[in-house]
């Protein structure tokens, strides 16, 4: 009684009209997306692609032309020792390029002071990555296909593949400790399904020498107010290293709260610290942390807070936005961190900002066009 | 006297047992709802294979921030949505465009993901409205599917349709990752070509599909008071009380990959063609599962579809690392789906008047859903406690112990096509 009577119109024409108009358009959204996509990185290295936001003033040799290009200052010209207090005088800076016109994704450098030059792009391509003061390091790679795998890339000083690492997820984090000896990872593991968007953490140590996994921080024992966290919906993520390489800070989950927990490698062992903390990051002299704390409210917000291990004085800083990362310290007094470009539509852009943790002075933009820094401090 | 009967009984039977080519008097409409649910899953699947990578590595933002506790309360709602939706359906006779609202409303959502900021929480609404829309077709389709079809090919056209359903859930990640491999960071070109299947699906089902034009029900009025009265029919009353049992025994999918993944120590990437894999073997013995049960009975094949998955659990259960678990577990979870998922639809189908029917198969739903809540809770907490392999032991040992109270709650007598 309701249905309307078979239209004289043929339904099968009109859904090959629709047919056709819908794939004509997608076609036609497809060949205009193709051409301004960002170009491939072999074609962003070439010495004609123009970097954006590249200053005019740059001179050839600071044209990166080459992927590895020898550049005359190198960091591990000059070893430390590790396990010396650190000067905390950044010399380089490593980070992932956002930049969709030159080089996206691939790891690049920027020496210090000359931070508005070209970044020098390097022939890894990483999601995350971290490295240590040998330029050794560590890098979080995804290889798409069908079915998507992920690696933990070990390389060497030359920026030559070491090791290679499967990991069970999509990678998050990773860091490693001071001397480059130890590395952690965290990747998101997800049930797939039409109904359950749901994810877990896994969090790893590897051994950069051997290449091999060390532990799964599922196995250690943490401990709170005395007693042993042994729930099974514990989740660890956002390692940060302390600076004599025994011990490392991170976050434990479980039951909806977020600890801070100080870790012993050696006995496998940890403690929690205070509730509300979400990616921490262990200052270079290790007497502060950084991280992001929730706050109440529907959705989902953090504020970055500072806390004063010896005071326990926890201060939050002066960034108004929400920050879901974690942070990296440019020196003692100075933590950087991503976010995206462009505030009100998706888009693969990020900058990395900067903030004096000791003072209330706003935020600023310290580079452009890019993601997961990692500063070489000596 | 007796034997009379059973030589009348034998008649009757041969009689009304369909010929060797059932599929032929399969409904078109049921094809076209077949062919609209395809395009929607490759839609949907498309989306769901990308969404976790586009989060983390797009996005930069942490997933885990949501839990899945929300799921929970997105689940009642959805539930009662749905519920609300065929109750609609039921008394306006309008389930074509019910279902078309379900659809509609997924479609936007694919859309509204390229509109969306780069904020986790747009698009966890997002996600969420998505599944209102899937909860508010289903059950006004699965009615259009059984008034559409013969009693005695009720299975066999539910068995088309999900069939063409799986068939889309195993192309729509093929489908995402071609766009990707072309188009890196092409995550608009997915949620735009994905918009474009929906809307094709939504095309066929508006196009295609009508409301049937017989007076459904015999004019039967759709009232509250009737709704309640189904309460008392007996059968339908068994089937509600049959599938809470069966939900809650039935551990969710994810537990029992992971479960399969940890036994078997299958690299974690390939841990989604696990998933291809059920949706591979459910689009095969679908179609063999309902014609077998149009044949042989519903409850028969229902029964033996458990019994397959009582076999899954115990495997998992009880069985070391061997290699070919990893093939032998998908496998007979698409013939667990195949004999179950479908053929409860159509066992509802038969049971509940026409002119409830939108509304009773929304309410098997809804307790199937029960038992789902239940038996996550359940399994967490013998995971949890003891061990995945206790935990399925206990799920296999239950179902196995309840399967014979199930049946007859399910009916037995009722079970042959000659009674239908």
């Amino acid at each position: 009684m309701t249905t309307p009577a078979p239209r004289n119109s043929s339904p099968v024409l009109i859904f090959i009209i629709l047919c056709l108009v819908c794939f004509g358009g997608l076609g036609i959204y497809f060949y205009r997306a193709g051409r301004t996509a960002a170009p491939t990185p072999e074609a962003a290295q070439s010495p004609d692609a123009v970097p954006a936001g590249t200053p005019p003033e740059a001179t050839p040799t600071d044209k990166p032309s080459t992927p590895e290009p020898s550049s005359g200052a190198k960091p591990e010209d000059t070893p430390t020792t590790p396990g010396e207090p650190a000067t905390a005088t950044p010399r380089r800076i490593y980070f992932r390029s956002t930049n969709v016109e030159r080089g996206y994704g691939q790891m690049a450098y920027l020496d210090f002071p000359r931070l508005d030059a070209p970044p020098t792009l390097t022939s890894l391509s990483c999601e995350v990555l971290d490295v240590s003061l040998s330029g050794a390091g560590i890098c979080l790679v995804a290889t798409r296909g069908v079915l998507t795998r992920y690696d933990a890339i070990l390389f060497d000083a030359a920026r030559k593949t070491r090791h290679t690492i499967p990991l069970g997820g999509i990678p998050s984090r990773t860091r490693l400790n001071r001397d480059g000896t130890m590395a952690a990872t965290t990747v998101f593991l997800t049930g797939h399904g039409y109904d359950s968007v749901d994810f877990t953490t896994e969090t790893l140590l590897i051994d950069t020498r051997s290449g091999k996994p060390l532990v799964n921080l599922e196995e250690y024992v943490v401990s709170r107010g005395g007693k042993r966290i042994d729930a099974k919906d514990v989740n660890y993520w956002g390692v940060t290293f302390t600076p004599d390489g025994k011990g490392f800070y991170c976050t434990l989950s479980t039951n909806r709260q977020h600890f801070l927990v100080r870790a012993d490698i050696a006995a496998k062992t940890g403690v929690t610290l205070r509730d509300n903390v979400e990616c921490p990051s262990l200052s270079p002299n290790g007497k502060r942390v950084v991280y992001k704390k929730r706050i109440p409210g529907n959705r989902v917000a953090w504020r970055l807070h500072i806390l004063d291990l010896a005071t326990n004085v926890e201060t939050p800083l002066p960034e108004t936005r929400s920050v879901d990362d974690q942070l990296e310290w440019l020196d003692d007094g100075h933590v950087l961190y991503s976010l995206p470009e462009n505030a009100s539509t998706p888009s693969p852009g990020t900058d990395v900002w900067k903030i004096d943790v000791d003072q209330a002075s706003p935020p600023a933009k310290f580079l452009p066009k890019a993601y997961s820094p990692s500063v070489i401090r000596q | 006297m007796y034997r009379l009967d059973w030589l009348e009984q034998l008649k009757l039977k041969s009689a009304r047992v369909p010929e060797r080519m059932q599929v032929a008097g399969v409904h078109p409409a049921v094809w076209h709802l077949g062919f609209t649910s395809m395009l929607t899953d490759v839609s949907a699947e498309m989306v769901t294979s990308v969404l976790p990578a586009f989060l983390v590595l797009y996005l930069h933002v942490s997933p885990l921030a949501y839990g899945t506790v929300d799921g929970l309360y997105h689940g009642m709602a959805v539930a009662l949505l749905s519920i609300a939706g065929s109750i609609v359906a039921d008394r306006k006779r309008n389930y074509r465009e019910v279902a078309a609202a379900g659809y509609g409303l997924s479609a936007v959502c694919k859309l509204a993901l390229a509109a969306a900021g780069p904020a986790w929480g747009w698009v966890a609404t997002i996600t969420a409205i998505d599944r209102v829309g899937k909860g508010a077709r289903v059950a006004p389709r699965d009615s259009l599917i059984s008034l559409h079809s013969k009693r005695e090919l009720l299975a066999t056209s539910f068995a088309v349709h999900r069939s063409l359903d799986a068939c889309g859930s195993l192309l729509g990640p093929l489908a995402a990752f071609l766009i990707l491999s072309r188009l890196p960071n092409g995550y608009n070109a997915v949620w735009l070509t994905s918009f474009v299947f929906a809307l094709l699906g939504l095309a066929i089902l508006l196009l295609f599909v009508r409301n049937p034009e017989r007076e459904i029900g015999g004019g039967a009025v759709h009232s509250f008071r009737e709704m309640l009265a189904l309460r008392d029919n007996l059968p339908f009353r068994g089937i509600l009380a049959g599938s809470a049992i069966l939900g809650a025994l039935t551990v969710s999918d994810g537990f029992v990959y992971l479960s399969l993944q940890r036994a078997s120590g299958l690299a974690p990437t390939y841990f989604p063609l696990l998933f291809s894999a059920t949706s591979c073997g459910y689009m095969l013995f679908s179609l063999p599962a309902g014609m077998l049960a149009d044949r042989f009975g519903m409850v028969r094949v229902l029964l033996t579809g458990y019994a397959v998955l009582i076999a899954v659990y115990l495997v998992l259960a009880f069985a070391g690392p061997l290699p070919g678990l990893i093939i032998l577990i998908p496998a007979l979870m698409g013939l667990y789906y195949a004999g179950t998922e479908g053929i409860l639809r159509a066992l509802t189908s038969r049971v509940v008047p026409e002119h409830l029917r939108a509304s009773g198969l929304a309410a098997l739903t809804t307790m199937l859903g029960f038992g789902k809540l239940f038996s996550a809770l359940l399994f967490g907490y013998l995971w949890q406690t003891y061990h995945e392999r206790t935990a399925m032991a206990v799920f296999a040992i239950a179902l196995a112990c309840l399967l014979p109270f199930v049946w007859l709650l399910l009916g037995p007598r009722n079970d042959h096509p000659r009674s239908a």
